[in-house]
């Protein structure tokens, strides 16, 4: 039985309430993810900012930050949930990614739908080493340009 | 009065487009998508056209129907064999696509296509030529590059905005943009030509919030207190 902690990506890049939107875009484009968990003071997830969240507000009389947008609560999973309760969530949520918290809630990494269906395919069907260790190296490459 | 310009989707777009044949497979779809870093593939037809497109939700959704399915049976079956119903359910492209797919032209404005993704709750659309070949594909990540527009880029917009508006009113009105922050001072959100300049400004891209500055109102005489 495959786990969320096999399947996961680390470390995870977060912001805070109070990080401005234009800044969490440029976030969001630079790393090339879709959205990112945002965490307190204490490091807790308290919620998600999407591409979604930021491309849709329109402006008002303030600048705005992570907290006007960002959808809370989070929907999160922990490391030994099981890959298909992740995909059951991912789908009834209609999320692309999940936080992955620990006991206390802090965050431990971030699971993707990709990260799912590439598990779900590498059991059943394992790709060579080399060859996963070039299309993740290419994945990379793309990330930071 | 013409809505400020904004970026047509054409110089946005994520191409060239990654496409598929409608009879490729469900692994070869993911794998496909992990490859590229994206998450749509559009599906073509023989003569190229746009018939559908294939998100990676609509793969999880497989997947997660048969591994809800075995759930519910109680099984637990390895991968390999979850692989094995999926291939014998026929879940080829043709099978998993959307059709049709939501395309548009690339001379579309930014702001429409962001309004036409909303209006259809969809993440991508396929950028087509008049033939309705792909050309490349548009989703959220790409509505993101002119939010980071950088204030000087915004600055110029603005100033064009405040001339076309204001026309022989500009002076006694100040612009400034910081990190997409404008502060309109000498404005009076109740001076009705005010108030259609700062909802202007709102549509300007890469503008976040527009705030207004009145113009100090001068000290006025206390009718009661010269009264008594």
């Amino acid at each position: 039985m495959i786990l969320v902690g096999d399947a996961m990506s680390v470390p995870v890049l977060t912001v805070e309430p109070d990080t401005g939107l234009r800044e969490a875009a440029r976030m969001l484009l630079e790393r090339g993810v879709s959205a990112l968990p945002v965490v307190d003071a204490g490091g807790t997830v308290v919620g998600v900012v999407s591409e979604a969240d930021v491309v849709l507000h329109t402006p008002g009389p303030r600048a705005p930050t992570v907290a006007d947008v960002m959808t809370s609560p989070a929907i999160t999973v922990r490391e030994d949930t099981p890959l298909d309760e992740a995909a059951r969530l991912m789908h009834r949520y209609a999320v692309k990614r999940l936080p992955v918290v620990d006991h206390r809630g802090r965050a431990r990494g971030i699971v993707t739908r990709m990260d799912l269906l590439t598990a779900l395919l590498q059991d059943a069907d394992p790709m060579p080493p080399d060859v996963r260790r070039m299309l993740r190296a290419r994945r990379r490459e793309m990330a930071h340009p | 009065m013409p809505a400020p310009r904004s970026t047509p989707i054409g110089e946005l777009m994520t191409t060239p487009p990654v496409v598929v044949d409608q009879g490729m497979w469900f692994t070869e779809l993911v794998r496909r998508m992990d490859e590229h870093d994206i998450g749509c593939l559009p599906v073509i037809d023989r003569s190229g056209r746009v018939m559908g497109v294939v998100t990676d939700a609509d793969l999880l959704l497989k997947a997660c129907r048969e591994w809800l399915e075995r759930r519910g049976r109680g099984l637990r079956e390895p991968a390999s064999r979850q692989l094995e119903r999926i291939k014998a359910a026929g879940a080829v492209a043709r099978d998993l696509m959307t059709a049709p797919a939501l395309t548009a032209p690339p001379t579309m404005p930014a702001r429409d296509a962001l309004l036409l993704l909303r209006r259809q709750g969809v993440k991508h659309l396929v950028v087509v030529s008049r033939a309705g070949a792909p050309l490349g594909v548009l989703s959220r990540r790409d509505l993101l590059v002119p939010l980071c527009r950088h204030d000087g880029e915004i600055r110029a917009d603005v100033d064009d905005v405040a001339d076309r508006v204001l026309r022989g009113r500009r002076s006694g009105v100040e612009l400034d943009v910081d990190d997409g922050v404008v502060t309109a001072r000498g404005t009076n959100s109740d001076d009705r030509l005010h108030a259609r300049l700062l909802d202007e400004l709102g549509l300007v891209e890469g503008v976040v919030a527009v705030r207004p500055d009145p113009v100090p109102i001068p000290a006025m005489v206390d009718v009661r207190e010269v009264v008594s």
